[in-house]
């Protein structure tokens, strides 16, 4: 009951704040330590839409980095600039209102469709939701997480941009953009099965 | 009030051909060096993984201060102003021009020859790649001319490179480890490269080379004064001759006290941009055209190469990230011999994810959630993608230009430069015929592997991009000679990119430092040996 409450505290929040900067400063010292968006919430999310072969302490060590992510988040950084074009590009606004209002959405929908909570559906009923809610978003491809639309965007493209997705997929340990031997670089990525 | 800074030498700007032109004069010669740099010094290596992390994270420039505001070109340009310059960003590659380069015009009668050979060249290229510490392989002799072996052993091939070299070799074309400034061992007091894989635009351990650790160690040994922040605004004559008397420029933190460099030789080392720029922007009454500029040639015949790409699906499981800034090169198309039409180019083979990045809906629309996003991901993964891509040299026409922008200003009020590329008419007439018989070649290695050619882009974008201060025997043709030595004042310099009469066709910074070195001795001959001091 005190997570819904919770919950409902941000909601409200997230309702009243204008979006702006400050704004999600304030939001984000609301819950000192997190990132501002509802853990039960959010960590319902991870468990619908991210693989179910990371397990659910794997699940839930991804949401804890997404929070992580999103916590140190800046926007208005400078944006790293590619060779031959003297365009400067800045990170855009903190995602956490909007993403924040999007669970509580999620939530609503849950409660006006099967009268339970989100989290108390199972995946397939999450996904089903999740699935509604962003079909009219433009998924061709995975953009940079702070650019996702819609939170359960946000948390996928935050997921398959880590090195241990790639793993997942290949099953070997690649460890792409981690600090590795030069001389291994020939040999064929050891098999996660192999490995155990 | 102004404030004077003397030197022997006065070197404008602090990138890669800088830096080393500077550790070879101040190795070799008993001259005192300033160095301007208009940017702000270069972050500590200290905090180099914090700025890759969030880079990695979030795509933040790990360079934040590299760049001041509204003093930007119109036209092609990289952001690149900080000590070190744009190889700070750099992704290390290095391969030499081909002799070729250096003779369009003898060999195949198109473009302009340079006044210097490949030979003359050879020894400050093998100076480039000691002084940077270039890893690479020889290359089979007649296409990879060299006269001694690179100064470390190869990055070894990957995994997915070695079996994308089987692949080019069934296709019969001679790949080889395209050679690049990263250490395969400790080298110069650096660590062997752990395959971070994101050498551009941040290398978080010192493994590839970058102009800091040359500044860093020229200031801790006293060699040379750096003086940052302070942007060089014209350089003006002495009253009664062409030789350059001193530099007047604008300390950015004291923009009311001008500085003035007084210095028996000038070296304007700005790049392809704010090289000429700096010469249009000198002009007085003497010059009115400009410093250095009495051929007209200033800011002219700026040069590059463009390039055709193309992504191969191959019947090969690659593994994604393994060393992926690491590639295959070919010179077999550089080296062409005769032909009844001219193209030439080099070629070139990295890993690539594209087609095979996870994804939200299948090709149907369907979207994807959970588990099916990762199965939809692994079907993809049991083919391969290559990508290839080959710069061919494009030669530029003399309006191929750098021009003073009096519509756009810097915050002191000096006009901006534009760039505004040309091909020439023979370069414009061969651009379909050369892009065509790329894409043969990406077409014959496709079919040489039961590959299938997923896309192909030709782009309009020159890499690398130089010239503008051309080098050249006739002073009314060109800006300086071979040495950089500017034909109006035989006290100013201009070395590295803004010399190059081409383009070539492969990546160009080791071609402007073997330059630049060039220019050092020469430079250097003004002032006695340091070995006669001592």
């Amino acid at each position: 009951m005190a997570e819904i409450n919770r919950r409902g505290f941000l909601g409200s929040v997230a309702a009243a704040l204008p979006v702006a900067a400050a704004s999600h400063r304030a939001l984000k010292r609301t819950k000192p330590g997190t990132s501002g968006l509802d853990d039960e919430l959010t960590r319902a999310l991870g468990h619908a839409v991210l693989p179910a072969e990371l397990g659910s302490d794997g699940i839930d060590r991804v949401v804890a980095g997404f929070h992580s992510w999103l916590e140190e988040y800046e926007p208005g950084a400078e944006l790293n600039h590619g060779y031959g074009t003297a365009d400067i590009e800045f990170t855009p606004d903190d995602p956490t209102i909007s993403w924040q209002s999007q669970l509580n959405e999620l939530e609503r929908e849950a409660q006006r469709r099967f009268q339970l909570s989100f989290v108390r559906l199972d995946s397939e009923g999450r996904r089903g939701i999740v699935r509604r809610q962003i079909s009219g978003d433009r998924l061709d491809r995975l953009p940079r997480p702070y650019r996702a639309r819609h939170v359960a965007v946000g948390l996928l493209a935050y997921f398959y941009s880590t090195p241990e997705a790639t793993d997942l997929c290949y099953q070997a340990a690649i460890g792409k953009n981690n600090c590795r031997p030069l001389a291994r670089s020939p040999r064929e990525p050891i098999s996660l099965r192999r490995r155990g | 009030m102004r404030r004077v800074i003397e030197s022997d030498i006065c070197i404008i700007g602090s990138g890669i051909t800088a830096a080393l032109a500077a550790e070879k004069i101040a190795a070799e010669r008993d001259a005192s060096i300033v160095v301007v740099e208009a940017g702000d010094d270069t972050a500590s290596m200290g905090n180099r993984h914090v700025s890759r992390r969030r880079y990695l994270a979030y795509g933040e420039n790990p360079w934040p201060d590299d760049h001041i505001d509204g003093q930007t070109t119109d036209g092609i340009q990289s952001r690149s102003m900080l000590v070190g310059g744009l190889a700070m960003h750099w992704g290390g590659v290095t391969p030499r021009f081909s002799p070729e380069d250096f003779r369009v015009k003898s060999l195949y009668g198109v473009g302009d020859d340079w006044p210097i050979t490949y030979d003359d060249l050879d020894p400050y290229y093998l100076e480039a790649e000691e002084r940077m510490g270039v890893a690479g392989e020889q290359g089979p002799p007649e296409l990879d001319p060299r006269s001694h072996p690179y100064p470390m052993p190869r990055l070894p091939l990957s995994y997915n490179l070695t079996l994308l070299k089987e692949w080019s070799d069934k296709a019969e074309i001679p790949f080889w480890s395209q050679p690049s400034a990263k250490n395969s061992r400790r080298y110069a007091g650096r660590p062997e490269c752990c395959r971070n894989d994101t050498c551009s635009p941040i290398c978080p351990t010192g493994a590839k080379y970058s102009p800091d650790f040359t500044w860093n160690e020229l200031r801790r040994a006293g060699r040379v004064e750096l003086i940052k922040r302070t942007l060089v605004r014209q350089l003006v004559l002495e009253d009664n001759s062409d030789r350059i008397h001193h530099a007047v420029a604008l300390d950015r933190d004291e923009p009311d006290t001008p500085v003035e460099f007084h210095a028996r030789a000038f070296v304007v080392a700005g790049g392809y941009a704010w090289s000429p720029h700096l010469l249009l922007l000198s002009a007085n009454s003497r010059f009115p055209d400009g410093i250095a500029n009495s051929s007209g040639a200033v800011g002219k015949y700026m040069t590059g190469h463009r390039n055709v790409s193309a992504f191969v699906s191959l019947p090969m499981k690659l593994y994604p990230g393994i060393n992926s800034s690491h590639s295959l090169v070919s010179k077999r198309y550089m080296r062409p011999g005769s032909m009844s039409r001219y193209v030439r180019h080099d070629l070139r083979i990295w890993e690539s994810t594209v087609g095979r990045e996870p994804r939200l809906k299948d090709e149907d629309g369907s979207i994807l959630l959970g588990d099916e996003v990762l199965r939809d991901w692994r079907s993809r993964t049991e083919r391969g993608t290559a990508r290839l891509r080959a710069y061919y040299d494009v030669l530029p026409a003399q309006e191929s230009q750098l021009t003073l922008d009096r519509s756009r200003r810097n915050p002191w009020g000096d006009p901006m430069p534009r760039l505004q590329f040309r091909d020439s008419k023979a370069s414009r007439d061969l651009r379909t015929h050369t892009e065509q018989s790329i894409e043969s070649v990406f077409a014959h290695m496709a079919r040489a592997g039961d590959g299938e050619i997923l896309s192909t882009r030709s782009s309009d974008f020159q890499d690398h991009p130089a010239g503008g201060c051309r080098m050249g025997d006739d002073p009314d043709t060109s800006v300086c000679d071979e040495y950089g030595r500017t034909h109006d004042h035989d006290n100013l310099f201009v070395i590295g990119a803004p010399t190059c009469v081409t383009g070539g066709c492969a990546n160009g910074t080791l071609t402007f430092v073997a330059l630049g070195l060039r220019s050092a001795a020469m430079i250097g001959e003004d002032f006695p040996a340091a070995d006669q001091l001592r």
